[in-house]
């Protein structure tokens, strides 16, 4: 490639630094940097959460919160953690580096995915507010009806609106994520070559378009019952509580493998990587991704065995939900063997992801518990659930996400972390999680219930509550050091070059951090593993001399078949832009005119909303039809 | 061109033959979401009667009729034959007939919604969904259609304003907004089907 050439790409691409930029860029790197930093800042908000909750049960009888104070904390946490956290933390990574495994330029609609994470960040403002305010949802995290129907003040309100404002940021990021996959997957990167990271997001965003609308209608027919008088919860006028429970959990169980898809994901993608070796399966591992997004659209019932269903449809949902232990199975052998067979390098990602086997494990073999249909109607509602969905959750998410830190941020930084801090911070979140959580099991089996502000001494949980408390404080401090050890890397890490992990795939064949236009050459792939494949990289070296595959006019990126990776087009992609920003601002004034009671600020926010769609798409140029 | 054995130096065709465009995609989930909200206001509707002892529609409802709901729901039904007719003028480059054929379906998808409007404030005159859990998933059923049909007008208007951009190969405008057309008349028929064929049925 000859200078010129570089010098024309680098202009192309060039992210200027300054307020209008920064409100108006579409660089897949900056938005997903965004997601990633916000969705800590909730994290650390619902940790203090759990902290004070914490406080209040340490001991029997404490008057730290009142029982409202109590209810708005622990609903905020869940609400927080699930939807604020989790997910938009998840698809940080996904933003990030989902193009750069896949050797893409950007995302598929860079505009759609500013809009993405501008809603984002409205619902999650507007959600807080709440809690500014003193008035935030406090019917818990899936807001059963009457209660969350009847409960006065605004509350619930904040959760209904919040989260179908959220719901379309995530659909939004959903469809950009599979469009991208489908469309601008580097020539040569047939789908079976996709990144198992890749395909878990795929899986991940396909449950995302099938799952959310559940949880949408479910929000509009709360929203219509409590604000207009309409009856689809109540019982009186004909109408039926447990359709609130039905919708709700026909979104909520697939949410659940929304949350922990892409965590299995990074944990495919780190442990070949810490193995020194191909997985193990791949092809089967692909299919255990898809099975179970798929079979989690069938057993939302799992969550209801309590309710008094009839006796068959228990069964059907009790044998469905069993099923799902056949692709789990398979994925952990498969993980397992890669482990085995291969050479384990035992680094911090690695560790967490040891850590993540373990906790997951111990949750599985308790969530297989629940499957039983007398084991569930005896314990539901207990701590036990309480231990069983932090051991899946923390365990089955959040481990992950720490090791996906330590993995990918030598990549977005360009620094490494230091190795002992990082082990410390391990040891201390792993043993920190072990001594909040596993003593809820015993006092949920001693018949402890959930969601009580507190309780009366002579029970027996006093003591098991001051471990929880104990152990909630020594995993905080690990948290701290853990991120003190990332942060402190950003400013002093060593060097850490293109590939420190000698890592498979595409992201680790470019600059740390990566340029704006990620690769100076696109990647040309011939296998799974093509950051190992050095004949075909001395191969994009070779092209990039002859100038071939750069693209250097413009935001260009290779387009290519949706199934065979064949190289079809060069696609044109939009600049920075400030309507999707425009677009998110509207939304966010039609839910806030909602709020108040004022229809004319909601019906002004959805002609903004028209206006801010008409000037998105108005210098548009005219795509193909065919 | 397979990258996979053909040299990666080959001609590029810059004509995307072997590929939907990302627009097509990105319309198609859009449907693929939208389509599951009105499975699960349907799966709703026929819950409620389900769960309801007694006549359906509950009183104080009356018979909801037929005549006229298929009326309008025909309106947008036949909509799609001018639309049609349209994409294919636009493909031959007759951009004259294909603006005359979106008008035409705008037209029509217009007449659905000052019609519908009518009707139902007609109807909240005497029944409203405050009555009971029937005429809540009713009339919010109604609501969600209206709301679906009158987003596929203003495409409509858009695609009206685009076509002096258009080519006869170059009108992703044009064949996106008919695929979402296309979703509104079937999800129309269906409305249709559930709230005045369930009733009798």
């Amino acid at each position: 490639m000859t200078l010129a050439q570089l010098d024309r790409l680098e202009r192309s691409w060039a992210e200027p630094r300054g307020l209008v930029a920064a409100l108006t860029t579409v660089d897949h790197k900056r938005i997903g940097v965004r997601y990633l930093l916000t969705a800590s800042v909730f994290f650390l908000l619902g940790g203090v959460e759990a902290l004070v909750l914490r406080l209040q049960l340490a001991g029997p009888n404490r008057r730290l919160l009142s029982p409202e104070a109590y209810n708005q904390l622990f609903s905020m946490h869940g609400i927080t953690m699930i939807f604020l956290f989790v997910t938009p933390m998840l698809s940080g990574f996904g933003n990030y580096f989902v193009p750069l495994q896949i050797g893409a330029r950007d995302m598929a609609f860079p505009r759609l995915n500013a809009f993405s994470y501008w809603v984002f960040l409205a619902s999650g403002l507007f959600i807080y507010s709440s809690l500014v305010l003193g008035i935030a949802p406090d019917a818990g995290w899936f807001a059963y009806a009457p209660l969350s129907t009847t409960s006065p003040g605004l509350n619930l309100d904040f959760y209904g609106l919040g989260l179908i404002l959220l719901a379309i940021s995530t659909t939004a990021g959903a469809v950009n994520f599979i469009v991208t996959m489908a469309r601008l997957r580097a020539p040569g990167m047939s789908l079976n070559r996709m990144p198992l990271f890749c395909w878990s997001v795929l899986a991940t965003s396909l449950s995302v378009v099938f799952a959310l609308p559940a949880l949408t209608l479910d929000c509009l027919f709360l929203e219509l019952q409590r604000k207009w008088g309409f009856h689809f919860f109540d019982s009186a006028h004909g109408g039926n509580t447990l359709l609130w429970q039905h919708l709700f959990w026909i979104f909520g169980h697939p949410d659940v493998y929304i949350i922990f898809l892409p965590a299995v994901g990074i944990v495919s993608t780190i442990i070949p990587v810490f193995s020194q070796r191909p997985m193990v399966a791949r092809t089967w591992s692909i299919l255990a991704i898809m099975a179970t997004a798929f079979l989690g659209f069938g057993v939302w019932v799992h969550h209801m065995f309590a309710v008094g269903l009839p006796q068959l449809t228990m069964t059907f949902f009790a044998a469905a939900s069993m099923t799902i232990a056949l692709p789990a199975g398979i994925q952990v052998f498969a993980w397992l063997a890669t482990i085995i067979t291969g050479r384990p390098v035992m680094k911090t990602p690695f560790l967490y992801i040891v850590g993540f086997i373990v906790v997951f494990v111990i949750g599985g073999l308790s969530g297989v518990m629940f499957a039983v249909i007398p084991f569930d109607q005896q314990i539901t509602d207990s701590y036990f659930v309480v231990a069983h969905f932090h051991y899946v959750l923390f365990g089955g998410a959040v481990f992950p996400i720490i090791a996906a830190l330590h993995y990918w941020l030598p990549k977005m930084s360009g620094r490494l972390f230091d190795e002992r801090v990082g082990r410390a911070g391990f040891w201390l979140i792993f043993l920190g999680f072990n001594l909040t959580f596993f003593p809820m099991h015993i006092s949920g089996l001693l018949g402890m219930p959930r969601r009580v502000y507190t309780y009366p001494a002579g029970e027996g949980w006093g003591l098991l509550n001051l471990l929880s408390t104990i152990g909630a404080f020594v995993l905080a401090f690990g948290l701290v050091v853990m991120a003190a050890n990332l942060a402190w890397s950003l400013v002093a890490g060593a060097p850490a070059g293109e590939n420190p992990w000698n890592a498979n795939t595409l992201e680790w064949t470019t600059s740390s951090p990566p340029p704006s236009y990620n690769f100076p050459v696109t990647p040309a792939v011939r296998s799974a593993d093509p950051a190992w494949d050095h004949a075909a990289r001395e191969d994009d070296r070779e092209r990039l001399r002859d100038g071939m595959l750069v693209f250097p006019d413009g935001h260009e990126t290779a387009g290519t078949t949706e199934l065979g990776g064949d190289l079809d087009e060069v696609l044109r992609m939009p600049e920075g832009s400030g309507w999707p920003l425009a677009l998110a601002v509207s939304l966010a004034v039609v839910v806030t005119g909602l709020i108040a009671s004022s229809n004319i600020a909601a019906a002004l926010g959805i002609v903004c909303c028209i206006v801010a769609l008409a000037g998105w798409h108005w210098r548009t140029p005219e795509g193909r039809a065919a | 061109v397979n990258a996979t054995t053909a040299p990666i130096e080959a001609p590029l065709p810059l004509s995307g033959i072997g590929s939907r465009p990302s627009g097509w995609w990105g319309m198609i989930l859009l449907i693929a979401t939208e389509a599951t909200l009105f499975l699960l206001l349907i799966a709703s509707y026929l819950y409620l009667r389900n769960e309801t002892k007694g006549p359906w529609p509950p009183a104080p409802f009356p018979d909801p009729g037929i005549v006229k709901p298929l009326g309008v729901t025909l309106l947008v039904v036949v909509s799609i034959l001018p639309l049609g007719w349209a994409r294919r003028r636009m493909l031959v480059g007759a951009s004259g007939r294909a603006r005359l054929g979106i008008a035409l379906a705008l037209v029509l998808g217009v007449a659905f919604l000052v019609l519908q409007w009518l009707l139902v404030r007609e109807s909240l005159r005497t029944v409203t969904p405050r009555d009971n859990a029937y005429g809540s998933i009713y009339y919010t059923i109604i609501g969600v259609h209206f709301v679906h049909v009158a987003a596929g007008v203003l495409g409509l208007g858009w695609a009206l304003l685009r076509t002096p951009r258009f080519t006869p190969e170059r009108h992703l405008t044009l064949r996106v907004i008919s695929l979402y057309w296309t979703f509104v008349v079937v999800i129309s028929a269906v409305v249709f089907l559930t709230l005045y064929l369930v009733p009798r049925g």
